[in-house]
């Protein structure tokens, strides 16, 4: 390995190889108009193809028993890469609903004399395979879905076994080990026609979902689960939802598999190869890709046939082998190769073999002296909140707090305990419409766990937090986003392997997208609006670069572009200019202003830089050891003698820190 | 993710793929075309199988293959071709390799009928790809006649094309339950693996003990992989039966016999359905399977004769002249299910299906291995099974008096029947508590290089069962070639083992440290794929053992047993785990090691070099792994095949019990080991198959209730999704 990696290590060698001149070109060439014609007249060729094979192609019974397991395995993989692949559960027992299906429908088809008669008909005993691993798949991912990473993908494969040999000790109803014979009925060709018509239907409906709202929040979710869920996708419920799709869509093949096989048992419906099979495939060809399972799956049918005929006792070395080169060298799989994107593969190459990464676009591509674009106008109605009324009766600086005018949002009494530490030791906290506050405080005096609790993802020891006249101590925080509160994060989260553009596009207000609008594609609205807010934030030019790339100040942007696209009524900013140079700090600076002036959103800041918080901010709350020290206007608050002390001690008080810039040593790091 | 042209494209390289795929690979094995001077045939009958080249069947396929070929070979050279009316036609065979797999042998059965054009067909090997192959043939109308495919459920579906020559599975013990019946046996325990053959074989038993009044006192049935039987054996041996019936596979025959040794279960008499007619496992397991029945479906030196091949002996002779190897009884068996298609298409005159079929319902013939006359269900019931028993490491006939060369010896000197000790559940208690104790102490060995590994590095070793597997051949090899005590070889197999984890360390563990967790995975799922595989083509898929003298059991009271091994591979358990808890928490390799896992950069900036840390550490866990292998190989079975289930195991005593938490092991092997034994001594019928699920159901409810871990790790545990 090592010397294969010296050698592919060379610079010139790896460019040569990974970014070669064919592969781009093959990559622009297919990304082209004529490109795609040609891919799609091929495409279509090869259905017209298969779709003759049995009749004008004269193909054999045996060829289109071969070609029907396949397309049971390309469908067992696409169910698998719907979770493994999209939404980044990794599921380890995936062939249980392959087994389920398949005693369900062989059960019903093998009944007893009974009420019914002898054993069901095939197609609703299929069916109803179908909704049991379906429902069963829900239930068990309620439980199941809450772990994460090798986690869920033990406990699936545990779920595996315990089926398996809860199916074989409840002889009664399954057979036990001995399993169930079904009435043979072998029409290769019905079965034929009918899964090539059910792997098509299923490519079809990935390719549509992927481009759906419902497809992009499964990728949020992969990205970053908590950062979706911050953004008002309902986390759970949509893994559930396609988690259970795929356990029933298995389940149907499982049934159709248990049919033709005339015999199940046990151990040939509930074999780990399938699950193994499906994640080698999809690997293969492309981990979270729509045609990746298809295109990996066919490879590894074939690559078989080449091996398995050619090299019998070897072949399961080979195949070893072949996965870990695979893995090693190809982690995007063969769509990878050819995404167009996919500057990224030797990015990716990079980091596999640990070098440092490229470099992202530079800041200096940015002209922060641009003009400052006009902000798109919120859409009516976005959030639950009525902004206009809000803004209207808004009061200005400190007087607001006496003007008894409702607060947009409000922390009262709020408190948070990690075991022996109070992080947060009753805080009231209040941000009234179209104000801006800055929050500030000594590292570890609570700033950003009060955050956390505002925006909901810290449940509360005690205390309550109002959003406009919601009571949301209780709230689950995607409700949260939804009600209109977003925020941004100290350690930034935005989706690292998506474009900039998909990152804003996937951060809408969720709350009026509704049940049916998950599987409307992005409209023209949001679309409009997302290249707006981009300008805006002197983000367009990087509009089609991975957000895994962008530089620190850069992401910075994104992620308050990514809170502005929902639409919120209140924004928590947690140090949105830290480790951003400072030419770009002014600009961010006048962009929150803008921000704040044009649409009249209310920001919340935690801030290092006390001198950013105190050329914006109408007002500031200073914590310290989980207590409010102080509040006012900035310089009220700097002259606050317990402020400077929290800050530097006693003997810093004969400096205190005003009229320094931000060189005052207030600043982190 | 955008673009579809990138989809289309992806679809159409597909399409190519899967048009090379159909189109490239038809041609079938070469084989079985003996004959080749075409000696004045009038023409050729062709006859298909698919047979296991690969995979688990592999052994038991090419002794199949061979049996088929002996015919070939024969009913051209010797016999003049098959007489169909005036003409002579020669004979062929067409084999493809279905790979063990099901849906692979019904797939071939398709193309042999489709694209061979095949006359007839002959079976594969085992019931589970009997089953589906014989349904293609059934629904296409071609006949199967075969040898190996014995489940009864087979002969249920009221198939009309499918013929067995050999005696079906639920009256494999009816010979060795006859002859034990007559020397007065009256009460019998029978223990089978719960999968299709087994178990039709168990319900079989059963019948035929009722049928000569010999009282059964308990069934178990335990599922496939099992690693441990010791609490199905502590149960019957405080029953004290006259004769204990039971097995599935090689691998159980292996673990009744040492579980039996352990407690002191020594019942009359012992009939285990696989494996006593196996002269390799009996060189395995010596002494210790002395005395143990079998059934066999032949054996060379029955009485048997017919005018095709000769005698039993005749037909051995010529076989080991064509293939340098004595015959086993699957390679008979399939030699005979040629010979009766052929007497039958002689006897009908033509090829035609439907003359040959009924040709075959009114067969009668002898043979070499037995009388062939076939039921309603196509099954040849006229040949009785054969009973074996194991007399001084040689395999003698003791039943049916028409073949027997030898008395049965009943009963087993040294036997001990009638119930020991207190046969109540409670009084029972004190032994399954040591037998879980016992196998806890194994777990935990197992699992600690496994939890290790994963705590310190965040690579989950999938490949952690193989390791096991070579440490235990290394064990193996050692005491084949120079004897040596596997207890003693603990230090050499220690050393060895470190340099191979070293090795796997620096040339692949390193390239995917920082990688997503899928992608770690996959890469030690495909280095198990290439050590079992390795393992395979130099040692063979034969079962080994290997002997200790640290063996037997302690008789603590009459029904309370110490196992010997056991005792010792619990000591050097704690004695590992102890070393590594002192290394941990007093050397500064342990701090280092255990700062590499809270926190790699800060590790890294502290001045630790962690890729040193992750060298020792994986290369010392392999050690003990290769030990832990060494350890178990008196006690388990060693086969290429043996690692997925200890894999399994240890994934679910580490994920619960905390990742690299030394005590976790222990404890969470303990309460493993404490679940399975104690379930399986107080659920009828089915505990040792509850035991399995118990241990998964706490892992998931481990997992999601307490998502942090039970015991604190060097690795904090965070398993929740956000």
């Amino acid at each position: 390995m090592t010397p294969l990696r010296q050698w592919l290590g060379g610079a010139g060698r790896a460019k040569a190889l990974l970014g070669s001149r064919a592969v781009t070109w093959l990559r622009q060439w297919l990304g082209g108009a004529r490109g795609r014609l040609v891919v799609r007249v091929a495409a279509v060729a090869v259905l017209v193809w298969l779709v003759l094979l049995p009749t004008a192609g004269g193909a054999s019974d045996s060829t289109l028993f071969t070609l029907t397991l396949m397309f049971t395995s390309v469908a067992v993989a696409i169910n698998w890469n719907l979770t493994g692949g999209f939404t980044g559960y990794v599921d380890f027992g995936h062939a249980v609903w392959f087994g389920i299906g398949a005693y369900t429908t062989a059960i019903l088809m093998s009944l007893q004399p009974s009420a019914l008669g002898i054993g069901w008909p095939a197609i609703p005993a299929i069916l109803l395979g179908m909704v049991v691993s379906g429902a069963l798949a829900a239930l068990i991912g309620r439980f199941t879905m809450h772990l994460k990473g090798p986690y869920f993908s033990i406990a699936m494969l545990g779920t595996f076994v315990a089926m398996r040999e809860i199916v074989r000790t409840w002889g009664g109803l399954t057979g036990g080990g001995v399993g169930l014979t079904l009435p043979p009925y072998l029409n290769r060709q019905l079965f034929y026609y009918l899964e090539l018509a059910l792997v098509v239907g299923l490519i079809g409906l990935t390719w549509w979902l992927r481009r759906t709202r419902f497809g992009a929040a499964l990728v949020a979710i992969r990205e970053d689960e908590l950062g979706a869920q911050m953004r008002g996708i309902a986390t759970t419920r949509l893994k559930v939802a396609v988690f259970s799709f795929a356990g029933a869509s298995t389940g149907l093949f499982g049934g159709l598999w248990a049919y033709q096989n005339t015999f199940v048992d046990p151990d040939i419906a509930f074999i780990e190869t399938r699950t193994f099979d499906a994640a080698m495939g999809t690997l293969l060809g492309g981990l979270g890709t729509v045609v990746g399972p298809v295109l990996g799956t066919a490879a590894l049918y074939w690559l078989r046939e080449v091996l398995w005929a050619n090299l019998l006792d070897y072949h399961l070395v080979t195949q070893g082998v072949l996965l870990i080169l695979v893995v090693l060298f190809l982690p995007r799989g063969i769509a990878g190769v050819f995404d167009r994107r996919s500057a990224s593969l030797l990015r990716l190459w990079r980091r596999a073999t640990g070098e440092s990464g490229a470099p992202g676009i530079s800041e200096s591509s940015v002209d922060g002296s641009a003009r400052i674009p006009l902000l798109p106008s919120p859409n009516g109605g976005g959030s639950h909140l009525d902004r206009g009324a809000l803004v209207a009766a808004r009061p200005r600086g400190v007087d607001g707090l006496a003007s008894g005018s409702s607060p947009a949002v409000a922390g009262s009494g709020v408190v948070k305990r990690f075991g022996g530490l109070t992080a947060v030791d009753g805080v009231s906290i209040r941000v009234y419409p179209g104000e801006m506050v800055g929050l500030i405080g000594p590292n570890g005096s609570g700033k950003t766990t009060l955050f956390d609790c505002l925006s909901r993802i810290h449940s509360l020891d005690d205390g309550a937090i109002q959003l406009g006249d919601k009571d949301i101590t209780r709230l689950p925080p995607y409700k949260v986003a939804r009600l209109g509160m977003a925020r941004t994060f100290q350690v930034i989260r935005v989706y690292r392997e998506l474009t900039v553009r998909e990152n804003m596009e996937l951060s809408i207000q969720w709350g009026s997208v509704g049940a049916l609008g998950h599987f409307r594609r992005t409209d023209e609205a949001t679309r409009s609006k997302a290249q707006q807010l981009m300008d805006f934030l002197m983000l367009a030019p990087m509009s089609d670069a991975l957000a895994g790339t962008l530089s620190g100040g850069q992401r910075r942007l994104l992620e308050i572009g990514m809170a502005l696209m929902s639409d919120p009524v209140v924004v928590l900013l947690d140090e949105a200019t830290s480790g951003v140079n400072p030419t770009l700090v002014e600009d961010i600076k006048d962009r929150l202003v803008a921000i704040n002036s044009q649409q009249g959103v209310s920001l919340l800041m935690v801030e290092h830089n006390v001198q950013f918080v105190a050329d914006i901010c109408e007002r500031v709350v200073v914590l310290d050891s989980g207590r409010k020290l102080a509040e006012g206007t900035p310089r009220q608050v700097m002259e606050e003698p317990a402020v400077v002390e929290a800050y530097f001690g006693a003997q810093g008080r004969k400096d205190p820190p005003e009229g320094g810039g931000s060189t005052t040593g207030l600043e982190s790091q | 993710m955008r673009g579809h042209g990138l989809a289309l494209g992806v679809v159409l390289a597909a399409g190519i793929l899967l048009m090379a795929g159909c189109v490239g690979n038809d041609s079938p094995i070469d084989g079985g075309s003996a004959g080749e001077a075409d000696g004045g045939f009038a023409g050729t009958v062709k006859l298909g199988a698919a047979l296991s080249e690969t995979g688990k069947y592999a052994v038991e396929g090419r002794d199949a293959r061979q049996g088929y070929d002996t015919w070939v070979r024969w009913v051209n050279e010797t016999y003049g071709g098959i007489r169909v009316g005036n003409d002579r036609y020669r004979a062929e065979i067409v084999y493809y390799d279905d790979e063990s797999d099901a849906d692979t042998a019904g797939n071939l059965t398709q193309r042999l009928i489709d694209e061979d054009e095949v006359d007839f067909l002959l079976g594969p090997y085992s019931s589970g790809l009997t089953t589906g192959a014989s349904a293609i043939a059934e629904a296409n109308n071609v006949l199967m006649v075969e040898g190996n495919g014995a489940s009864d459920s087979l002969f249920e579906r009221g198939f009309q094309n499918l013929f067995y020559v050999a005696t079906i599975a639920s009256d494999y013990t009816q010979s060795g339950i006859e002859a034990l019946a007559a020397r007065g046996a009256q009460t019998a325990v029978i223990a089978y693996e719960d999968t299709s053959f087994p178990a039709a074989v168990a319900e079989g038993a059963a019948r035929h003990l009722a049928s000569h009044g010999i009282e059964v006192l308990a069934t178990e049935a335990y599922p496939k992989d099992i690693q441990d039987v010791s609490a199905i054996m502590t149960k019957f041996r405080n029953l004290g039966p006259d004769i204990f019936i039971g097995g599935g596979h090689y691998n159980d025959a292996i673990l009744f016999v040492n579980s039996a040794k352990e407690l002191g279960f020594k019942p009359d008499g012992m009939l285990i359905t696989v494996g006593p007619s196996n002269p390799n496992l009996i060189e395995e397991l010596g002494a210790d399977i002395d005395g143990v029945l079998g059934p066999t479906q032949w054996e060379a030196t029955m009485a048997y004769e017919g005018p095709y091949f000769g005698s039993a002996a005749d037909y051995a002779a010529y076989y080991e002249s064509l293939w340098g190897e004595p015959p086993v009884y699957q390679a008979a068996s399939a030699t005979t299910a040629a010979l009766a298609l052929h007497l039958a298409i002689e006897a009908a005159g033509e090829t035609d299906t439907d003359s040959v079929r009924a040709a075959l319902r009114s067969l009668s013939a002898e043979t070499f291995f037995g009388p062939i006359r076939f039921d309603e269900r196509g099954v040849n019931t006229a040949k009785p099974m054969g009973t074996v028993q194991v007399q001084d490491g040689r395999i003698a006939v003791i039943a049916p008096d028409a073949a027997a060369t030898a008395e049965l010896e009943y009963p087993l000197s040294g036997s001990a029947s009638g119930p020991a000790g207190s046969t109540g559940k409670l009084g029972q208690l004190p032994q399954a508590m040591v037998n879980g104790i016992a196998l806890g102490g194994m777990y935990a060995l197992l699992v600690l290089g496994f939890s290790i590994i994963w705590g310190v590095m965040g690579v989950i070793n999938v490949a952690h069962g193989e390791f096991v597997m070579v440490g235990a051949y290394l064990a193996w090899l050692g005491n084949d070639l120079w004897g040596v005590d596997p207890f003693a070889a603990i230090p050499a197999v220690f050393a060895v083992m470190m340099v191979f984890g070293y090795a796997v360390q620096k040339g692949l563990v390193n390239h995917v440290i920082d990688r997503p967790h899928l992608i770690s995975l996959l890469v030690m799922f495909g280095l198990s794929i290439i050590l079992q595989s390795a393992m395979k083509l130099i040692f063979s898929a034969d079962f080994r053992r290997a002997d200790t003298s640290l063996d037997g059991s302690w008789q603590v009271s009459d029904s309370l047993t110490v196992p010997v091994t056991r005792f010792w591979i619990l000591v050097i358990a704690i004695g590992f785990l102890a070393a590594l808890s002192l290394l941990l928490a007093r050397t500064k390799l342990g701090k280092g090691i255990r700062a590499a896992a809270q926190n790699r950069e800060a590790a890294r900036i502290v001045g630790i070099d962690v890729g040193k840390v992750y060298t020792i550490t994986f290369a010392v866990c392999i050690g003990i792994t290769g030990v832990a292998g060494a350890l178990v190989s008196p006690v388990l079975s060693v086969q290429p095949f043996q690692g997925p289930p200890l894999t399994l195991k240890a994934f679910a005593i580490t994920a619960m019990a905390g990742l690299g938490s030394v005590r976790g092991a222990l404890g969470g092997a303990m309460l493993l080991g404490l679940v399975e034994a104690v379930l399986a001594l107080y659920v009828e019928g089915v505990g040792t198959n509850l035991a399995v699920v118990a241990s998964f159901v706490i892992l998931v409810a481990a997992l999601v209730l307490r998502p942090q871990g039970i015991f604190k790790g060097l690795r904090p545990v965070d398993a929740t999704a956000s």
